[in-house]
């Protein structure tokens, strides 16, 4: 043992002799070859490290991935007969996914028209401003040509409102300082409030284009979806969007185009207006209010997905900024206190948080209406407290929140103190110091945080099995039942594989938006 | 002649360290003022209550001639280079030089020229594009210069802003600075602990040590007649000899008088300062005012100059610098000479 260590201590002399000589070695004649030869030797000494690690990283992707995977996969394409599997290869578990079953959720028909049509109203504006305005001399010219034809007079025209509200969207701030000027003084609002909407818009991350259809996408969504929910028929509805439009371009043609957002409501009212005309020749909203059952729960999953990451991350950010910057003598008992949720376990909190929601009628319910039941402030149960989707991300956001701080603390401790100094000397106040220097900087913190909740979420199982009830169901619940109850395994098998890819895609995406290293620098 | 800065009776305790101990002094505009002091002297701090960045226990602070005690840093009229630059790491060149012309919300196109204008002043054009990561260290000093400069402070302090370069670079960008200084005109307030730049960039200096100033005036000023002992060792490591002061006469213990210039001194317990580089070293000397007997201990060659330690009878060491005029002029360790110097040359300080 002894000896062992011995040579081990001189090896490891000989190691940083021979280094220390070869080092001197190439101080002695630096030539660019020699250059070049070390730099071989450590890329080549880093390959067989990568090789290494590569070698073992092959085992567990094998064992652990790819061999269960592969299974799967197989299997989805299976076929159930009673209870035996058929090998009998056909792609009908992945047609089923888009084909079977009922999922009703108008909330979901309103968010996916919404996305639709911003996708293809930004398509529409952004190409156009791509192609159309960059010839738009050549356009011009020709539509000249055919002046005295009274529809190509009308064409200029329009050409030239058209490109006047997308300039305007680039350009003037007019109106708005106006509206400030005006909403100020009449309703004695803090400036700040309207400054903040301004520069959120105005943020260099929303794309003009982006911002005119999201406008666009918005007010077609009222028009069409909701406002004939709330009992305006759809022709009254369609008729307001039109006079809306009809208002927003004479307002333009007559020149009041000092404004971004004037442009930006004409172009978003003109889309409304085809929005809406469509689903009124269509009679009846273009947007389902139902989809298919498993496509429809897995959007759904993606959707809770996001709001329990927003909402994690949001509860989590201010936690770990709070810890970072302004405690000094508790930082890292506070930061332990965090790990107290995790010491018991999840399942037991989730029951607790049943004990605490739930509303059954022959025990008077959980705690919360047992207490108001015995008040007298309520008569009946509160029934929405339990088994719908909302208990699951509320329950999903505080578990997942302590465990964000520990990447966002450790992200903003590492960031230098002094830079807010800087900025505070360069005459940022704090909050703009926030903004400028700490948020930036705490990007890959918060995107670490992002990639822990977010991935695992969409195939979050317990939660929602305990407190979601059948209105809160999730995917993986879907999954399980299929793989249980059903005793569908081919099914089960596609409808996980389908998650896997899905979950893959979304990580992509986030791990693109940033780069790796800056990830792991930060942890 | 305008003040841009005035510190009054400014002290800053943490706690029971006493970081800066009462310090007054007046910087006036254009001026390139130097704290100088060893580590941990207080010169950061100092610069600190300046910008705001720490409130003063005791004392105010004026910039501008308008009282900023409690003016928070992002509202003060200064701007820091920091000891360590703070540049934004996930800004580009541009973008940190602008940051704070944006937060004042000046138009683009004036922001763009500024910006410009203060990379050529830095002779750094160009380089707009480049993240702070990629730029070397002489650069990223000059980028924190520019970035603070383009702000037009009313003063700007600068915090050992050469500290991390290397020998070479330091010299370079210590001209460098003296140029920007004197082409943008504005008032600098430098801290170093390195006499030799606060000697050669100055127009004044203040000495500092233990939280307290013990002498403003100019590089000359300070270097030849330090009022205190810490200046007269920290400022061209003066030799320093204890005696009694007499009618012109130091007397020094197994030394023998030591004639000074004409100094209204009452009698008692003084030092005697002498600067290495006014003391003759020779086999025969006359014609000086003070000569002793010494032997050579050890000779520094240093090409234009030669640095020598030799012990006087009293078996203390002075340490004599002489100038390399003839060749082939070099004594040996171990050689007996004699060592003089001029009575004007004697800075008598009292203790
Ligand atoms: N926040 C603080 N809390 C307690 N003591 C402090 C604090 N900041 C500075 N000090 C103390 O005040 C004294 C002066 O510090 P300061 O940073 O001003 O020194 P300095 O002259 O800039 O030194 P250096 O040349 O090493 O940068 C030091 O003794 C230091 O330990
Ligand atoms: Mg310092």
């Amino acid at each position: 043992m002894k000896s062992e260590k011995n040579r081990e201590r001189i090896t490891t002399k000989q190691r940083i002799l021979d280094a220390i000589r070869k080092s001197k070695k190439i101080r002695e004649k630096i030539t660019k070859q020699n250059i070049l030869d070390t730099v071989n030797a450590v890329r080549k000494s880093e390959k067989t490290k990568v090789s290494f690690l590569l070698s073992h990283s092959l085992i567990w992707y094998i064992i652990f991935l790819i061999v269960p995977l592969g299974i799967t996969f197989v299997i989805s394409l299976w076929q159930m007969e009673d209870v035996n599997l058929i090998p009998n290869w056909t792609l009908e578990n992945y047609v089923e996914f888009i084909t079977e079953g009922v999922f009703n959720a108008p909330w979901l028909g309103v968010l996916l028209g919404f996305a639709a049509s911003l996708i293809v109203i930004t398509i529409i504006f952004y190409s156009a401003d791509r192609t159309v305005f960059r010839k738009k001399q050549v356009m011009l010219a020709r539509a000249r040509a055919y002046h005295s034809h009274v529809l190509s007079r009308l064409s200029v025209h329009l050409f030239h409102c058209f490109r006047k509200a997308l300039s305007m969207c680039r350009r003037s701030q007019f109106l708005y300082a106006h509206m400030l000027r005006v909403a100020t003084r009449v309703a004695k609002l803090p400036q700040t409030f309207f400054e903040r909407i301004w520069t959120f818009f105005h943020a260099r991350a929303l794309n003009d284009a982006f911002v005119i259809s999201f406008l666009g996408a918005l007010m077609g969504t009222i028009f069409t979806l909701i406002l004939p929910r709330f009992g305006f028929s759809v022709i009254l509805s369609l008729v307001v969007g039109v006079i809306l439009s009809l208002m927003f371009w004479l307002l333009l043609i007559r020149r009041y185009y000092e404004t971004k957002w004037l442009g930006a409501f004409a172009v978003a009212t003109l889309a409304t207006s085809v929005y809406a005309a469509i689903s009124f020749i269509s009679a009846s909203p273009l947007i389902p209010s139902s989809v298919p059952l498993y496509a429809g729960v897995l959007i759904k999953s993606i959707f809770v997905s996001v709001a329990v990451t927003l909402g994690s991350v949001g509860v989590g950010y201010p936690i770990a900024y709070y810890l970072s910057m302004k405690v000094e003598k508790y930082k890292y008992t506070l930061l332990f206190l965090l790990m107290g949720p995790y010491l018991a376990s999840y399942i037991l909190l989730v029951f607790a948080w049943k004990v605490i929601l739930d509303y059954g009628t022959a025990e008077g319910g959980g705690v919360i209406n047992a207490v108001l039941l015995n008040l007298g402030l309520i008569k009946e149960p509160i029934t929405w407290l339990m088994y719908n989707i909302g208990p699951v991300v509320f329950i999903l956001i505080f578990s997942w929140g302590p465990w964000l701080v520990f990447p966002m603390f450790a992200n903003l401790e590492k960031m230098d103190k002094t830079l807010l100094e800087a900025a505070a000397d360069l005459g940022a106040n704090p909050r703009q110091a926030f903004w400028k220097v700490t948020l930036p900087l705490s990007k890959p913190g918060i995107l670490v945080a992002i990639l822990f909740v977010f991935i695992p979420t969409i195939g979050e199982f317990v939660t929602p099995s305990i407190v979601g009830g059948t209105e809160g169901m999730m995917y993986a619940n879907i999954i399980e039942g299929r793989f249980k109850r059903g005793y569908n395994w081919p099914l089960g098998s596609a409808l996980s594989f389908i998650l896997l890819i899905t979950t893959l895609i979304m990580a992509s995406i986030l791990i693109r938006k940033v780069s790796l290293e800056q990830v792991m620098e930060s942890l | 002649m305008k003040i841009d800065v005035e510190l009054k009776n400014v002290t800053k305790k943490f706690g029971d360290v006493v970081a800066v101990d009462n310090v007054s002094f007046k910087v006036k505009k254009g001026e390139f003022f130097s704290l100088l002091g060893p580590s941990g002297c207080g010169k950061t701090t100092t610069l600190r209550i300046i910008t705001g960045f720490e409130k003063p226990t005791e004392g105010e602070v004026y910039i501008g001639e308008k009282v900023m005690t409690d003016v928070p840093p992002f509202k003060r009229p200064t701007n820091i280079v920091f000891q360590n630059l703070a540049l934004f790491p996930h800004l580009n060149v541009y973008d940190n030089i602008s940051f704070g012309l944006k937060i004042k919300k000046l138009p683009k196109d004036a922001i763009q020229k500024k910006v410009e204008e203060m990379l050529n002043l830095v002779r750094l054009s160009g380089y707009e594009k480049r993240r702070i990561r990629q730029l070397s260290g002489g650069e990223q000093q000059r980028i924190a210069i520019v970035r603070a400069l383009v702000n037009e402070p009313t003063v700007l302090l600068l915090d050992e802003p050469l500290g991390p370069l290397d020998l070479k670079l330091r010299e370079e960008m210590a001209v460098e600075l003296k140029r920007i200084q004197r082409e943008v005109g504005t008032t600098f307030i430098y801290v170093t602990h390195d006499q030799g730049e606060a000697i050669t960039m100055s127009n004044r200096i203040a000495v500092m040590d233990y939280g307290k100033i013990l002498q403003i005036g100019s590089p000359d000023e300070v270097y030849e007649h330090p009022n205190t002992e810490f200046v007269a060792e920290f400022i061209g490591r003066s030799n320093v000899v204890k005696g009694q002061y007499k009618d012109g006469v130091v007397e020094v213990n197994d030394l023998g008088g030591m004639i000074v210039g004409a100094q209204n001194f009452d009698s008692g317990p003084v030092l005697a300062c002498i600067k290495p580089e006014k003391i003759f070293v020779g086999k025969k000397l006359d014609s000086l005012d003070n000569i002793f007997n010494a032997e050579i201990k050890e000779v520094y060659y240093q090409g234009p100059i030669t640095q020598y330690r030799a012990l006087l009878e009293n078996n203390s060491v002075i340490s004599i610098i002489s100038a390399n005029i003839r060749a082939g002029e070099l004594f040996k360790s171990g050689d007996k000479v004699k060592v003089a110097w001029n009575k004007e040359n004697v800075v008598v300080i009292k203790t």
